[in-house]
This record gives C-alpha cells, sequence and structure tokens, in this order.
C-alpha cells in the first residue's frame, strides 16, 4: 500500500535530536548547522508557553521529523489512538513527513517509559504488524521502525534481523536503521555487524541514526547518547552508506551536552562521510564508465 | 538465533516483563534472562523515571530523605499504572499516585508541595486558546471596566505556608548542608492556610506572587466573572466583597486598585477585550 498524505517534504544531509539546551545554539549564527531536526511528540505536543513559541521558531528555520517514544509498538496493551490522532495532527501543523518509532515495548499494564526488547517469534511479527499497519493507515504515512539496543534476549524462534525484516516486509515499513544500536547488540549479543546492516533492504532504509554509547564491560554497551561517537561505529556509517547509499543521518546526544563546538564537529564528520561515500560512489560509477 | 523454543506465550512474556521491571524483589526471574541482565533493565527504568520526576519535583524531592525519595520512586513504578504518554505530564501521574495509591509517610504539608510542584509546570506548558492583550491604564480606568484575566493565571490555596520555603531557600539548587534545615523547616511547618496567583508573564517565565485572604477572594472572584455572560467592574466586586466580609469599602478599594494596578503590570488582568482588534478604552495611556 502507498501512503501519502499530500504533505511529503524529503529531508536530506545531516540532522540533530533536538534536546531543549541546544535551542540557544540553533537560533544564533553558527558555522555548522544541522540540515533538519529531529523530536519527540511525546515531549512537544500540546505544550504552550517558551516550548511552543521555541517550536515556531525552529520550525521556521528547520525541516522537523519526529522520534516517538511511547507508542509501544509490541505491546499487549491497546494501541494508543488518541496519541496518534495529536501526532496526525502536529505532523500536519508542521508539515512533518517522517514518524519514526522503535520496535520494542514499553511497558504493559501502563506505560514504563523505556524501551524494552520483544521475543523475536512468529506470533510477535504478527502482532507488531498489525499495530504498525493501523499506525500507518491512520497517519497515512509509512511508519519508519527503529533497530533497537538491546541487553537481553527473550525466548525467539529466529535471530534479530530475520525478525527485523519479517516487521519490515509484512508491514511494508520504512526503516530506521539506528548504526550505534547495531554496534552495541553485535557486541551484547556476538553477532557480525556488517552482516546485519548488509541484509537490510537499501530501498526501504528512510534515514539513519548515530549515537555514542557506554562501556558497561567488554561485553556489555549501554546505548546512553551520553558520549561521543566512537570509532568503530563512525566506521559502520561509512560502512552502511556503501552498502545502502547516503541517507539522512541524526545524531542522537541526550545526556552529558557538550559545548557547541564539539557537537558541531560530530555533525561535520556526519557531512564528510556523507561526502566520501558520493565521491566514491562517483568516483566507482566514473571507472566502470571509462 | 539464541533460544530454540516453540511454545512461548509472548503476551505472558511481556507481561513478566513488565512486572520484573515494576517490582523486581517479588518478581525477579524473566525467562531467557539473567539476574544480571534483569538488573540492567531495572536500573535504566528506574533511573528514567527518577530522573524525569526529580525535574518536575525538585521542592518536594527536598523535603524528603533521599532514602524515601527512592522508596516513591519504587512504589509509584511499582503500583501506579500510568496512562499518559507525555513526558510533561509524569508529574501528574505522580501526583495521582501520591494522593490514591501511595502507602508512604511523608511529610503533612507533601501533597501541597506536590500540588504547587504540578501547577507550576501546568502553568509552564499551559496552551493558550484566547488571545492575552495587555493594557495599560489608570487605576480609575481598571477599577470602572470590565476585567480580563491572563488564561495562565490562577489562584491556589493550600492549608500550610509553603510559600515561606521559595524565600528561604534556593529550591531550584539546594545546597546538601542545607538538606537537613530544609527538611526541618518542611516537618515543623504549623497548619496556616497560604493563598499563592500563579501566572505566566509574557516572556513565557513562570511566577508567583503570594496572595492574602483578602486578595485571594478578589482574584477568585475576578476569575469567576472574567469572560461571563454577565459584565462586572472590579469596582463592583470590591463593594461585594467589603459588604461579604464586613470591612470598610474605603479601604478594600484602596487594596484593591493597588492589586489590579501590579497585576495590570505582570499582565495578569487587562481592561482590552481578547476578542475585539483595538483596544480604545477612554483613559487608556
Amino acid at each position: 500500500m502507498v501512503y501519502d498524505n499530500g504533505t511529503t517534504k524529503n529531508v536530506s544531509g545531516v540532522g540533530l535530536g533536538l534536546r531543549r539546551p541546544l535551542i540557544d545554539y540553533l537560533n544564533a549564527p553558527q558555522i555548522m548547522t544541522p540540515q533538519f531536526l529531529e523530536l519527540a511528540p511525546e515531549n512537544w505536543i500540546g505544550l504552550g508557553g517558551q516550548s511552543e513559541a521555541d517550536l515556531h521558531r525552529l520550525a521556521e528555520s528547520y525541516p522537523i521529523i519526529l522520534h516517538g517514544l511511547s507508542l509501544s509498538l509490541g505491546s499487549p496493551d491497546p494501541l494508543d489512538r488518541r496519541l496518534l490522532s495529536a501526532i496526525k495532527h502536529f505532523m500536519s501543523a508542521y508539515t512533518i513527513p517522517i514518524y519514526s518509532e522503535h520496535l520494542s515495548f514499553s511497558g504493559a499494564n501502563g506505560h514504563l517509559y523505556d524501551l524494552l526488547p520483544l521475543p523475536f517469534t512468529q506470533t510477535m511479527v504478527k502482532q507488531v504488524v498489525g499495530r504498525i499497519n493501523a499506525v500507518q493507515e491512520l497517519l497515512n504515512v509509512p511508519l519508519a521502525i527503529e533497530n533497537i539496543a538491546s541487553y537481553a534476549q527473550s525466548p525467539s524462534d529466529m535471530t534479530e534481523i530475520d525478525f527485523f525484516m519479517s516487521v519490515v516486509e509484512k508491514s511494508g515499513c520504512e526503516i530506521l536503521l539506528d548504526v550505534n544500536n547495531v554496534y552495541v547488540n553485535s557486541i551484547n549479543h556476538q553477532f557480525d555487524a556488517r552482516k546485519y546492516i548488509s541484509a537490510l533492504p537499501s530501498n526501504r532504509i528512510r534515514y539513519m541514526h548515530i549515537a555514542g554509547h557506554y562501556k558497561e564491560s567488554e561485553s556489555l554497551l549501554i546505548d546512553t547518547h551520553g558520549t561521543a561517537v566512537c570509532h568503530e561505529v563512525w566506521d559502520l556509517l561509512a560502512f552502511s552508506y556503501a552498502c545502502h547509499g547516503v541517507k539522512p543521518t541524526v545524531l542522537e546526544r541526550d545526556f552529558n551536552l557538550p559545548v557547541w563546538d564539539e557537537l558541531s564537529r560530530e555533525l561535520i564528520s556526519i557531512a564528510e562521510h556523507q561526502e566520501d561515500a558520493i565521491n566514491s560512489l562517483m568516483n566507482a560509477n566514473g571507472a566502470r564508465s571509462e | 538465533m539464541v533460544h530454540a523454543v516453540s511454545d512461548v506465550d509472548d503476551v505472558r512474556h511481556l507481561h513478566d516483563i513488565a512486572r520484573s521491571m515494576r517490582d523486581p524483589e517479588q518478581f525477579p526471574h524473566v525467562k531467557g534472562w539473567s539476574a544480571e541482565q534483569v538488573g540492567v533493565y531495572r536500573e535504566l527504568v528506574f533511573n528514567n523515571i527518577e530522573s524525569l520526576l526529580s525535574n518536575c519535583f525538585p521542592l518536594f524531592k527536598a523535603s524528603i530523605s533521599e532514602k524515601i525519595w527512592s522508596n516513591v520512586i519504587e512504589q509509584f513504578i511499582a503500583y501506579h499504572k500510568s496512562k499518559t504518554p507525555y513526558y510533561f505530564q509524569l508529574a501528574t501521574e505522580l501526583q495521582d499516585f501520591l494522593n490514591h495509591e501511595a502507602s508512604i509517610s511523608l511529610p503533612r504539608c507533601a501533597q501541597s508541595l506536590v500540588d504547587l510542584e504540578c501547577q507550576l509546570i501546568l502553568c509552564a506548558h499551559f496552551q493558550n486558546t484566547k488571545l492575552f492583550r495587555s493594557s495599560n491604564v489608570t487605576t480609575e480606568v481598571l477599577i470602572n471596566n470590565e476585567i480580563y484575566l491572563n488564561e495562565t493565571a490562577w489562584s491556589l490555596g493550600y492549608d500550610y505556608p509553603i510559600d515561606s520555603l521559595f524565600n528561604t531557600f534556593p529550591i531550584n539548587g539546594l545546597p546538601p548542608h542545607q538538606k537537613n534545615e530544609f527538611i526541618e523547616t518542611v516537618n515543623s511547618m504549623p497548619l496556616k492556610p497560604c493563598f499563592i496567583l500563579v501566572y505566566r508573564n509574557q516572556h513565557h517565565e513562570v511566577r508567583q506572587l503570594k496572595l492574602n485572604t483578602l486578595s485571594y477572594y478578589f482574584f477568585t472572584l475576578l476569575s469567576d466573572y472574567s469572560g461571563s455572560a454577565e459584565a462586572v467592574t472590579p469596582r463592583h466586586i470590591i463593594c461585594q466583597l467589603a459588604q461579604t466580609l464586613n470591612l470598610s469599602l474605603e479601604k478594600v478599594m484602596t487594596s484593591g486598585a493597588e492589586l489590579l494596578q501590579q497585576w495590570q503590570r505582570e499582565c495578569i488582568v487587562s481592561v482590552c477585550n481578547p476578542h475585539q482588534r483595538s483596544c480604545l478604552l477612554h483613559g487608556m495611556d
């Protein structure tokens, strides 16, 4: 099924996850500013006052996309249609082209406000696909689902990548590829990160995430969004671009916010990786045509 | 593939995970997860909710020991079924829990503190439905014309003088050495009514004004009449107040006029009708 709400507006290049302490930087002239912003609708919908004024001002300068936290796609609780209606209205008000969510659940019998892992089973695929279809029908846009970082795996009858791909194929949804999460999970659950990324269909990847993580031990990484991106994840981003082409990429930094110059360097690094990937592709095409 | 299983009841498993996150002592096991993995997730859930609520309730958190605060968060996670997907509404969820479900011994004025902090959050985030247009008119004009209230201004009444805490302590950054003194002050707070006007100004800053009994009733009546079909002037309300409370009309009129001027300066009241394009009142400065 093709979804189009009539307000399709593409984003490209480098994005930044919006946090309130960053607003002053984003409103001031900077050497490097992101080309678009990603925000959590649950932190902005229905807010007046300073938040509303900030959002209006930012929306005049930056395209905005939504990255949800509370939809709880795998939850046994009923799908929150009131939240979805509010998101639909919000997307229309700010001409927002993308809404993404996590392939996880965040509670049963009420919210726990965190991302909990789902069992990788056929039953779960069916459950999640039904809910994603309901979301897409209500919003009339394809949902992009994110591969989450996880620190435990429940009894399953397939691998994580097979589960993820099953959901994507059966629901027709898009992918938000979180490169850091692939890396974190490849350490926590010992699989080949490159193999995971290669298995994804390029044409379904709508955009990407990159972030820092915390090394709890040699075998346990936690996706904190609280540190700089490590070189292994930068390498994996380069690999992702080589595999799937350059996609819009959001830097997520939620905690231990550094000074703007430091964040800026990471935004510039994403842009450089994108440029390198485009140049490599053009050189390869040039070599072929010679 | 991690585990070869054939008949996993997924829904039950998700409930098991959620139960274990809520109450790891009573439900320590999740099928397929090690104790360490359960611990990692439980810590993430606890820390996230604790951090969100700490930001909402600096005053309430400072009024109790770290141990009791942790206990509040643990019980909240264990027993309260939060319905809101919106993070800023988590404060209201905690208030609801403390008022109806919690079994924790808290200072007598805890309910008042929690309510005030919820009101401050609500005021900061309130989405205006009406335009407020400020005015700058003489006292005479203020007294004799219909008054319009800023939607983000409301009066609150409490049983304890919690307003005094704001004057005595740096609430948003209480130094550790003042923690015990703060707890002692809160615990020894006498039963005495306190009235506060909470409002958001034109710069989106949330402010508080202390009200006395008379100004509280004056504001409440202004609020009741504001926007009602019955056009009532402050003069009429002041006369009504003086009569009801058996006070000198002259004194109440003087106090009422001063209050109206202060509230006009703070953009709490205005003579400008938000539904009219211009504010052309006789006496407008």
